[in-house]
């Protein structure tokens, strides 16, 4: 083997991939030695960080709560609590626009609204629509109209 | 002494267990959490980076482990069985971060930016610690950007110190699907590494 070690192979010889002309090169090579002896301290290096971090923000204080847990409940409690409020709000909102609703309308509605009636009855109690009307006066249905006075009738 | 102690433990699942046992249930449950509670931490904090959720998880798989100690039949260590349930709730808790946003631990998380500061210059030239910092913060770095899969072995095998076998039996994956996961996680931060070069 006479090319140094490319990526793939010092990370397959940090996964164990190591055969046995792999290895010769490694022990004859400075170069491709100090790769993988590089890459395997940042390795170590990093666990060692992990591990120092990790005992850093460890409490042991902090207790392990086995068996029945209260914030299950607790937090469902509350959901349900929260549920039950909302829908409480809806039903109060939902009953107050009814009950507006419901209430007698002001005293110029029932004017306008009384006004209105009585335009529409008189409207509806015509016999023929308005501009017809003075025609009315001119046709009687027993062959006179209505403005010519009923003649005696001659014995 | 701590097969022992998850033995006599486990024992008692289903049974009525008498005061002198529920006693010295106890005591093995305490000397298990002191022992494997560190590093059901260390791990669950270098996967998800959130105190606040380490501790939590922690909390989780030790609740869950008490509560499906019926399943434990001794078949892998108890470390091992720890190791598998810690993984499974890394990974659900991955799977669930973004609809979970409004957990309480959300809100109060410490994520950590860097890893550097945590090394120690261990007598080295003021030089060689510097290229020592950046190479843990790139391996840190590029930790990150991999798969959850990738991160998991990676953690198991470079900080954990496990071989394949063991990371094959906490992960259930095959060994060689263990160590695909890690040649290409390796080769991810070989690469950053060599970026920051």
């Amino acid at each position: 083997m006479n090319s140094h070690l490319s990526e793939a192979q010092i990370s397959g010889w940090m996964v164990g991939d190591r055969p046995w002309d792999l290895e010769q090169h490694v022990l004859m090579c400075p170069a491709c030695r100090d790769s993988v002896t590089r890459f395997e301290a940042a390795l170590v290096q990093f666990r060692t960080s992990v591990r120092q971090w990790s005992h850093e923000q460890f409490d042991p204080a902090s207790q392990v709560r086995i068996g029945r847990r209260d914030a299950g409940w607790w937090l469902t409690f509350q959901r349900a609590y929260g549920t039950v409020a909302v829908l409480a709000i809806l039903g109060c909102a939902i009953l107050s626009l009814l009950h507006t609703g419901r209430q007698a309308p002001a005293p110029e509605i029932l004017s306008a609204d009384a006004n209105l009636m009585t335009q529409v009855h008189q409207a509806v109690s015509r016999t023929v629509p308005g501009p017809m009307e003075p025609l009315m006066q001119l046709v009687s249905w027993d062959g006179r109209t209505s403005s010519e006075p009923v003649a005696k009738e001659q014995p | 002494m701590e097969l022992t102690a998850t033995s006599q433990l486990m024992s008692g699942v289903g049974k009525e267990i008498d005061a002198p046992r529920a006693s010295a249930a106890t005591e093995d449950l305490e000397s298990i959490l002191r022992i494997y509670r560190p590093k059901v931490f260390r791990f669950i904090l270098a996967s998800l980076r959130d105190t606040d959720a380490a501790e939590t998880l922690t909390q989780d798989c030790f609740l869950k482990a008490h509560q499906s100690r019926a399943s434990f039949r001794n078949e892998c260590s108890l470390d091992t069985w720890l190791m598998r349930i810690a993984v499974n709730l890394v990974r659900d808790h991955v799977r669930n971060r973004r609809i979970r946003f409004w957990r309480r631990t959300q809100l109060t998380a410490r994520p950590v930016e860097s890893l550097r500061d945590w090394l120690s210059d261990g007598g080295r030239s003021p030089e060689m610690t510097m290229l020592l910092k950046e190479e843990v913060q790139a391996v840190w770095d590029a930790a990150e950007t991999l798969s959850e899969k990738q991160r998991t072995v990676f953690l198991l095998r470079f900080v954990e110190d496990m071989d394949l076998l063991e990371i094959a039996a906490v992960t259930g994956m095959k060994e060689g699907t263990v160590k695909v996961h890690l040649f290409r996680s390796l080769q991810a931060i070989r690469e950053r590494i060599g970026v920051r070069q």
